[in-house]
């Protein structure tokens, strides 16, 4: 493992920490991979199957391909998490890296699917067409977008949207978070952690929260970073 | 038409064994090899019309497995599969002269298509050779 020397000795030991955790997912996922595209194959010999069949029974041979459209349907959608699991695992690899927020966006987005629908609400990104990269650590920007979100996640109303919206204003990343609730937002657990967080990127977080509406505003600034 | 021919190089027995069957059903010649040095032998031994080769090889990898088979038979043409895709993998490995490159889980169908492309470049450049080598030689004799 490659030694940090310009961190101090306790967030050297977190990073390590986070790197073997980023190793075991990244190889596990690559396996899990392995074993759907395997699936995929066994399904396809059903649909062999079903089509020697169908002149035999017809009746047969579409309740097999029913049964293998079904199973490449979940191997599908367990293929498209992997993915996206499997680059969460990496983003603890470089302290130091470029970070695209459109895909970090992305792979929140698909990784935080399941929370969102618990809570029955839905989550809406918006990107600006022109690429947004900031530097720094993209595990640790994932972990701030992440905190902002799940924050309110319980605390905005039922069937309604949490918008994601970033934008480049004057060389910095403005990304937007914003819910409307239900005066649901007095017992909001503390911002201080991920404000501690946001001091590896420069940046800082501003909360606006009135009668109705949320309102978190994490603002970067472009090519700057501590670590 | 003489049926295609193709090596499966996958440490994922059950995963190339699938594969193999559904090629085989579809009259495709199919062998399997599961590391780089029995994919070596099989390549030195047999002609293939395609090489399909996973990129993650237990030993060694597919990316030196590829540099090794093209050095030996440089017509031939491979096409990368991975669970672990990725662009930076994927130009590597055409630079160092994949035909292409498949994120698993792959569709038989987008398979095959790969396949038949990968049969036709192998046939023009082993036709385009072999043509050149005949050209070489009737020179030499100044006919």
């Amino acid at each position: 493992m490659s030694h940090n020397s310009d961190l101090p000795e306790k967030e050297e030991l977190l990073v390590e920490g986070l790197k073997f955790s980023g190793a075991i997912t990244a190889s596990v996922t690559h396996e899990l991979n392995n074993v759907l595209g395997t699936i995929e194959q066994i399904s396809g010999l059903l649909e062999d199957l079903a089509y020697t069949l169908e002149e035999k029974d017809s009746e047969l041979s579409n309740q097999l391909n029913d049964i293998a459209g079904r199973i490449v349907r979940q191997t599908d959608r367990g293929s498209a998490l992997i993915k996206q699991l499997n680059t969460f695992a990496h983003s603890s690899d470089a302290v130091s890296a470029e970070i695209n927020v459109e895909d970090v966006l992305k792979n929140l987005d698909a990784l935080m699917a399941r929370m969102a629908k618990m809570n029955k609400v839905a989550l809406e990104m918006t990107t600006p067409d022109d690429v947004i990269i900031i530097s720094g650590y993209p595990y640790r920007f994932r972990q701030i977008v992440f905190g902002i979100i799940r924050r309110i996640l319980p605390a905005v109303n039922r069937e309604s949207t949490i918008q994601i919206e970033t934008i480049k204003d004057n060389n910095q990343l403005v990304l937007s978070v914003r819910g409307h609730h239900n005066n649901a937002m007095t017992d909001l657990p503390s911002l201080a952690p991920l404000e501690r967080l946001c001091r590896d990127f420069n940046g800082l977080i501003e909360e606006r929260i009135d009668s109705s509406e949320y309102n978190c505003s994490l603002i970067i600034p472009i090519g700057g970073s501590n670590c | 038409m003489l049926p295609i021919k193709v090596l499966i190089v996958d440490d994922e027995r059950d995963f190339a064994d699938a594969l193999a069957e559904r090629m085989k059903k579809r009259d495709i010649v199919v062998d399997i090899a599961e590391d780089g040095p029995s994919a070596i032998n099989c390549v030195s031994s047999k002609n293939y019309d395609a090489i399909v080769l996973d990129l993650v090889l237990p030993g060694m990898d597919g990316i030196e497995t590829l540099k090794q088979i093209v050095a030996l038979k440089p017509d031939l043409q491979v096409i990368l599969l991975t669970g672990r895709g990725s662009i930076e993998k994927g130009v590597e490995a055409i630079k160092c002269g994949a035909f292409e490159f498949l994120e698993k889980p792959v569709k038989l169908e987008n398979l095959l298509e790969k396949i038949n492309k990968a049969k036709s470049k192998k046939d023009a450049l082993t036709e385009q050779h072999t043509n050149d080598m005949i050209d070489e030689i009737l020179k030499r004799r100044s006919w």
